[in-house]
């Protein structure tokens, strides 16, 4: 094997990958059984960081950057004049199993630009999921894209070898697709989303029907699928996104919908200027509003109204929403129920089941609270407790907001002497 | 300071007692404290030296009856996520661990309840909580950050110095994730590693000093190749655009970047 060459398409291949943020390698449940190589854990492993303060879990690379289509927030679109590379099935085997066998990787993340046509395309993914499966007896995560437009068998088959399936949505209204990617149609990326949604019902429905013999059915996809949204290429407003991403949740039973903040590195009118700024703050918005989705309860019109469809900036979205609402607070923690209590600021889901555990053997106080995790410096305006709290006297004024934001930021501005150390 | 007569001491007396260090010697303790009703100034393993001057030294035996009666009462009450986390608490190396683990058994066996170690309102049960928390930080950290490096002889070889004693903790882990391969793990600060022959694992006490200190001389031929692959993969998937060095050195401290393949200079 020729390394300098290896080497040379790595490093093409990697960073014109580095967009897609998906790195999850949670969810897998393939256990060792065949003395192979891996078995994946339930929670996931960030084996690095890089610079940027993202996990590095998994081998995330394109099979080729070479592609037909030319949308125009993709770095690897036809039109755009970058180094292009593929890389053969066999090296792609090689790099996931030598770097999984140092410890580096949870698995492999493969994904390709379309050369050809999206079944060619998807039929050379499978096949690298497929060697490693067979040939190598490999036990590690395996994420693969799903290609737009790709036939039903090849993504049934994709899911037998594969651990997740993405299909990538990135741009979730229909009017910015054809502004930026005017050759792709949502109905060529809902499809594939479909037959995986379908496949792993009929699997579920399998597995209930046949418990007696389990071992005939095979695993599907067994964590699930995701897909991504670029934030902010296309002009669409964060109730949009949060609706396309409840819409999915809902009924495409998706374990996770990314978030990825659009990196203006192409020239192009219809797309902000090249030194603009990542949108680094609306993007963490957004997944924590995602967050709320999933673990705290809420649905997505009580986190944006239509008047009003974009997140607040300055300040998170649950602590927004509890501004709005405030009729509903303050919660008393010794009585009210867990989902109310998760609706506080400054109480996270760990938090608030320690305060549901512990109550009944002690009248908690905000001492307690700050000692199991809560942020006690936001939550002390929405809860009383058994012990005096003189901080809800500032519930009801109409300067409670502004004196949350100016706290917040008289903290970091206490933290940031350190950030200037690195120069940043 | 005045020096009080003996004679003029109250009459019970505050004892400091010692054991072997052993998980089963402490419960021995547990045991004595209870059956002889002893008022306890500190517990400590006999090699350390104790510091309350006035408390009278008792060394106690280890029994293992009398620490299976303290452990089958407390399993009793806890049930085997209970027992798990008192074993975790006692992995942890702080001096005095077993002043905070007394603390918490007494107030179990004062309130049993199956929930009692959920009590984080209780001083000693909220320390008790943390050290678990660190240890299963520590493992996961372990997990994720050991770095095997491929000898000439096969083996594949990766040094570690975590804060806390977890090796014995993941071997289990390394063990069923890479059953196709020799590895041996060696945590150079404890000075003990353990080895895995594709059947079982061993414990290993030493290892050539040179090997620890530079194993590249012993490298497979391809190993370097394969380094210099994992750090060009490491730099270009990094986007600079987006450099946060704040969230990159909480997430990888600088502790563990030594035996880090993708932190090294280039190869």
């Amino acid at each position: 094997m020729n390394f300098e060459r290896i080497q040379e398409k790595l490093s093409i291949l990697s960073a014109a990958a580095k967009y897609d943020v998906s790195c999850s390698s949670s969810g897998g449940k393939r256990k060792n059984t065949n003395k192979g190589l891996g078995d994946s854990s339930v929670n996931g492993i960030c084996h690095s960081f890089t610079e940027d303060g993202r996990c590095v879990s998994l081998l995330k690379i394109l099979l080729t950057n070479y592609c037909i289509y030319d949308c125009a927030y993709c770095v690897s679109r036809k039109s755009n004049d970058v180094q292009r590379a593929a890389f053969t099935v066999e090296e792609v085997v090689d790099l996931t199993m030598n770097f999984y066998r140092r410890n580096y990787i949870e698995g492999l993340f493969l994904s390709s630009g379309i050369f050809k046509d999206a079944d060619t395309t998807m039929e050379r993914l499978v096949r690298v999921a497929k060697t490693l499966r067979t040939v190598h007896r490999f036990n590690g995560y395996i994420h693969l894209k799903g290609i737009p437009g790709a036939s039903q068998e090849l993504m049934h088959e994709a899911g037998l070898y594969a651990d997740r399936l993405s299909i990538n949505m990135e741009i979730p209204t229909q009017s910015g697709l054809k502004l930026l990617a005017p050759e792709k149609d949502h109905q060529d990326m809902m499809k594939p989303m479909q037959v995986v949604r379908d496949r792993i019902s009929e699997i579920q429905a399998d597995r209930k029907a046949k418990h007696l013999n389990q071992k005939r059915i095979p695993v599907f996809a067994p964590a699930g699928q995701s897909t991504q949204f670029i934030v902010g290429a296309a002009g669409e407003t964060d109730l949009q996104m949060i609706k396309t991403a409840d819409h999915f949740y809902q009924n495409y039973q998706m374990r996770r919908v990314y978030y990825s903040g659009y990196v203006p590195m192409l020239q192009d009118k219809r797309l902000p200027a090249v030194n603009s700024a990542v949108p680094v703050v609306r993007e963490s918005r957004l997944y924590q509003a995602d967050w709320l989705m999933r673990y705290y309860g809420f649905a997505a019109n009580e986190i944006l109204d239509p008047a009003d469809p974009f997140l607040d900036l300055e300040v998170d979205p649950k602590l927004a929403w509890a501004l709005r609402n405030r009729a509903l607070f303050p919660v008393p923690i010794q009585t009210a129920p867990l989902e109310m209590i998760l609706r506080v600021p400054g109480i996270g889901v760990k938090t608030a089941k320690r305060i549901v555990q512990s109550r009944r053997f002690e009248q908690l106080t905000l001492e307690h609270l700050s000692r199991m995790g809560a942020a006690v410096n936001r939550a002390r305006y929405f809860i009383q407790t058994a012990t005096p709290n003189p901080a809800l006297a500032h519930l009801d004024d109409a300067g409670l907001r502004q004196l949350l934001v100016s706290q917040t930021a008289a903290q970091k501005q206490q933290a940031s002497p350190q950030l200037s150390l690195f120069g940043t | 300071m005045q020096m009080t007569s003996p004679a003029s001491l109250p009459v019970t007396t505050d004892y400091w007692l010692t054991y072997d260090g052993s998980f089963d010697g402490f419960l021995t303790v547990i045991f004595r404290i209870y059956a002889d009703r002893l008022t306890v100034a500190g517990i400590s393993p006999q090699d350390i030296v104790q510091t309350d001057l006035l408390a009278c030294t008792l060394f106690v035996e280890n029994n293992a009856t009398q620490a299976e009666r303290v452990l089958n009462r407390l399993h009793d009450i806890l049930g085997k996520t209970g027992i798990r986390q008192l074993l975790a608490g006692f992995l942890n190396e702080t001096p005095m661990r077993e002043m905070v683990l007394y603390g918490v058994i007494r107030q179990v066996l004062q309130q049993p309840d199956p929930d009692a170690l959920q009590n984080v309102a209780h001083p000693d049960i909220l320390t008790l909580t943390h050290w678990v928390r660190q240890l299963r930080i520590e493992q996961h950290r372990m997990e994720a950050f050991v770095r095997f490096e491929l000898m000439d002889n096969g083996i594949f070889l990766s040094r570690i110095e975590p804060d806390l004693n977890v090796l014995p903790l993941v071997a289990p882990h390394f063990r069923r994730r890479f059953a196709d391969q020799h590895w041996l793990i060696f945590d150079v600060r404890r000075d003990f590693g353990v080895y895995y022959d594709l059947d079982t694992l061993h414990q290993v006490s030493e290892l050539d000093a040179a090997l620890l200190k530079n194993p590249s001389h012993q490298f497979d031929v391809k190993e370097l190749n394969y380094q210099k692959m994992w750090q060009t993969y490491f730099k270009h998937v990094n986007i600079p655009e987006r450099r946060n060095l704040k969230r990159h050195v909480r997430e990888l401290p600088r502790r563990y970047w030594k035996y880090l393949t993708e932190k090294q200079l280039s190869v």
